[in-house]
């Protein structure tokens, strides 16, 4: 069950009216039983009781580290608490590639030995839920919070439905105490929550999914593309991917919204960074705090005797394992390798780049944002070649090739332009595509005007015409053929 | 919450109001279950041969090429048990009827239709309340969304003519050439679908084949058991103990019943390339090539049957 399938329409009210039934004391047994219902949903069984145990484990090995006194012994079992999590991510998401990467190194010193290749296992929000495992630990570590000692409400704040298959990852400063809090019906929140939710629905099914229709074709088959064609894929991808995990987003914080949790904002205007910096405080806000809090600064620390060397050293350490966590594949490494390489280029050329704007007089000026917004999107979507590409070859194929439109002079189909335009523009004989396109994005543009509190605090009557309009954009235009979100497979 | 729910409804009740006008506008699109429902109520009385089941049916069997007043009444996807249903539906008015064509194809006793969207053609046009889910009783909720604008969008705004069927029952859908007639990928493609993944389904299509004899025993009716002609490349990807399964059933019900026969035409080479629109279904020449030999079948039967008759009307019955 995903938040965009027939199943969550019936699932969510019902967890909603249950919540509102119950008296406040078990209203954390009814979102914490949803949870696990809605995990179990996904029919593999070892999920669930995985989920559990990191929640006990976690749950016990946070009261040890809290009643531990500072010093050596609070350190190992922290130490021994995030490895042992880690090795329950790395057993289930990253044990057969690193057998395949190791038969392929001991292939080359001796032929014929192997080590078996165990069965691949599906692994379903385990980066989210122990990286939150791993948080909270750190947090009760550093003294940031306590520990919990409630154990259903440390269940639900590891388990909570709305945020389980693809985050934001939650610090349990923020969410454990909204836990806790007795719960009063507001309506706003209910009003909010709806909105959110189907304003996510919108960006998801209607616009995430439509634009898939440029990319996939091409992204699943990359040799047959020179040229144009590969720009705009890579291009359309760029939206598709944030139209997905944000519309993904917003339907999580609407539906958290509904029982008055308000989940961390995960985008912020992304390609409108200016730089890569800002751009990782823009894009998953809740994963890039979670990498900076957890393994860039303590890296910094640790290098600071090396000045500039030891930040981007952090940097590119701190990206490489960012690349690693979205999957287990190399083209993931080199994406988080390429942005940690540019964020650390940055550390070197930043102050002259202060210098020389001030000295040019243009460091005030609105065009060289425009610029720095500019370059840093298509160096953003450049990434994106390793991010979506299937493999290392055919990244390469589509770096190599992006502006070679002369491949053949004869015919223009050779470039596969013709070809693309004929099977992705005019996509099922709807030659009303560019319409609804220019419409949605002129809707997108309005609503994105209101989007942070105002259309709420409309006349009644345009908030109503806005609703009905909502609602049958999505009714009308909304893909029904790729039901699952982008960030899932992470 | 009081406030919450008022919204709530006041929100769904325009909604509400648009799928019903949906709905209905969706319901009045020409489709062929609509139109051979309607050539049941007009024509029924008439028919002396009727023919049910599935696409290969629906693509074999034109009733131009019978010599008697024929019905094509299959369609696509339909299984046994609507077959029964239908036959059951009709059967006071099919007062002349003779002979009932029915054939048995490889995926006649392992499909069954009950809890697939096709389900709702037969519950909303020719009114068999088999199936009391509720998106089977609906045209909106039965298909995904998209399927509904598309039928508007082609019907209302592109005027594309929705029924592929002639007066008669057979499918013009398979009159044209086919693009994609590429017959090794095709009959390997089309045996691996109608291949069934298990067996549960086979006691109770055989339990509908059952009434169906029996209904046609006491109403008089031959009834013809066929395996229509399905091309080599398509014959090779069957799977055996599935095939034997349909032989070996459809055999023992010619066997056991004095008005059942059985035909097996799936070998037969007199059936060429030209005459398949893809592996397992017909062109037109095809049709008028399988309808014919059913003719000649029906024909010996009846000179079988009228000298049967006559031997018991001279010397008595045995």
């Amino acid at each position: 069950m995903t938040f965009n399938s027939f199943s969550y329409f019936f699932f969510l009210p019902v967890v909603f009216l249950l919540f509102q039934a119950v008296a406040d004391r078990y209203r954390w047994l009814v979102l914490l039983m949803a949870s696990y219902a809605f995990y179990g949903f996904l029919l593999q069984p070892s999920l669930p009781v995985i989920l559990a145990f990191v929640t006990t484990f976690s749950f016990l090995a946070g009261k040890r580290i809290y009643c531990a006194p500072a010093g050596n012994k609070k350190k190992q079992l922290l130490l021994f608490s995030v490895l042992v999590n880690l090795a329950i991510l790395v057993y289930c998401k990253y044990l057969v590639f690193l057998v395949e990467n190791m038969n392929l190194l001991l292939g080359a010193f001796s032929e014929g030995f192997a080590i078996p290749e165990p069965e691949p296992m599906v692994s379903i929000a385990l980066s989210f839920f122990i990286f939150q495992a791993i948080s909270y630990l750190a947090d009760i570590y550093f003294g940031i919070t306590g520990a919990e000692g409630h154990p259903g409400h440390f269940a639900l704040h590891m388990s909570f439905f709305p945020k389980l298959l693809q985050g934001p990852i939650e610090r349990a400063g923020a969410l454990l105490p909204q836990i806790r809090e007795p719960y009063r019906f507001n309506y706003d929140d209910v009003r909010h929550g709806l909105l959110l939710f189907f304003w996510g629905l919108f960006l998801k099914s209607v616009v995430a999914d439509r634009i898939a229709f440029f990319v996939d074709p091409v992204y699943n088959n990359v040799r047959a593309y020179t040229g144009i064609p590969l720009i705009i894929a890579t291009y359309a991808y760029a939206f598709q991917l944030y139209f997905d995990f944000a519309g993904y987003t917003n339907m999580a914080l609407g539906s958290a919204r509904l029982f008055g949790i308000k989940l961390t904002q995960n985008f912020n205007s992304p390609y409108l960074a200016n730089s890569f910096a800002d751009f990782w405080r823009r894009w998953h806000i809740s994963f890039s705090r979670w990498i900076l809090d957890y393994i860039f600064q303590p890296l910094q620390m640790k290098w600071r005797n090396f000045g500039n060397n030891g930040t981007a050293l952090a940097l590119v350490v701190t990206f490489l394992l960012s690349g690693f966590w979205h999957g287990a594949d190399w083209t993931f490494v080199i994406w988080g390798l390429l942005h940690g390489t540019f964020l650390a280029v940055a550390t070197y050329y930043k102050p002259y780049k202060k210098k020389l704007h001030r000295k040019l007089g243009i460091d005030k000026s609105r065009w060289i944002t425009i610029f720095q917004v500019a370059v840093t999107f298509h160096l953003v979507c450049f990434t994106y070649i390793f991010f979506r590409a299937s493999t290392i070859g055919d990244a390469w194929h589509i770096v190599t090739n992006l502006f070679n439109i002369y491949s053949n002079y004869t015919t223009f189909k050779t470039i596969g332009l013709s070809e693309f335009i004929a099977a992705n523009i005019l996509i099922g004989n709807r030659k009303m595509v560019f319409i609804i396109l220019i419409c949605m994005l002129s809707i997108i543009g309005i609503v994105y005007r209101y989007r942070h509190t105002t259309l709420l605090d409309k006349p009644g009557w345009f908030r109503w015409v806005c609703y009905y309009g909502l609602f049958f954009l999505i009714v009308i235009f909304q893909i029904t053929t790729k039901p699952n979100f982008i960030y899932f497979q992470f | 919450m009081k406030k919450l729910f008022i919204k709530i409804i006041l929100f769904s009740l325009p909604i509400l109001a648009l799928s019903i006008v949906v709905e209905h506008i969706l319901r009045k699109i020409p489709n062929d279950f609509q139109s051979k429902a309607e050539q049941y109520e007009k024509h029924a009385g008439d028919f002396k041969v009727l023919c049910l089941g599935e696409s290969h049916a629906y693509s074999g069997i034109d009733p131009r090429y019978l010599d008697r007043r024929g019905f094509n009444g299959s369609h696509f996807s339909q299984t046994l048990n609507y077959d029964l249903e239908i036959l059951k539906k009709y059967a006071s008015d099919l007062k002349n009827l003779e002979y009932l064509l029915l054939p048995v194809s490889y995926g006649s006793f392992t499909s069954r239709l009950e809890n697939q969207w096709e389900v709702k053609n037969y519950t909303l046009y020719y009114n068999i309340r088999g199936n009391h889910n509720i998106r089977y009783n609906t045209e909106l909720l039965s298909l995904p969304l998209e399927s509904s604008k598309e039928k508007l969008i082609s019907y209302y705004m592109d005027h594309i003519e929705m029924t592929k069927t002639d007066s008669l029952g057979y499918s013009t859908y398979y009159n044209k050439e086919n693009p994609d007639k590429n017959l090794v990928e095709l009959g390997k493609k089309m045996a691996v679908a109608q291949t069934g993944k298990n067996f549960d389904n086979v006691s109770k299509n055989v339990k509908s084949l059952e009434e169906i004899i029996k209904l046609c025993g006491r109403k008089n009716i031959t009834l013809i058991l066929f395996t229509t002609p399905g091309h080599k490349e398509y014959r090779k990807h069957l799977d055996s103990r599935q095939l034997n399964t349909m032989l070996t059933l459809s055999k023992s019900f010619a066997r056991k019943n004095r008005n059942v026969h059985y035909l097996n035409l799936l070998e037969d080479s007199s059936f060429i390339a030209a005459d398949f629109y893809d592996a397992d279904h017909f062109s037109s020449a095809g049709a008028k090539k399988l309808t014919a030999k059913l003719n000649r079948f029906i024909n010996e039967i009846d000179v079988s049957d009228k000298r049967k008759t006559a031997r018991m009307s001279v010397f008595g019955s045995p």
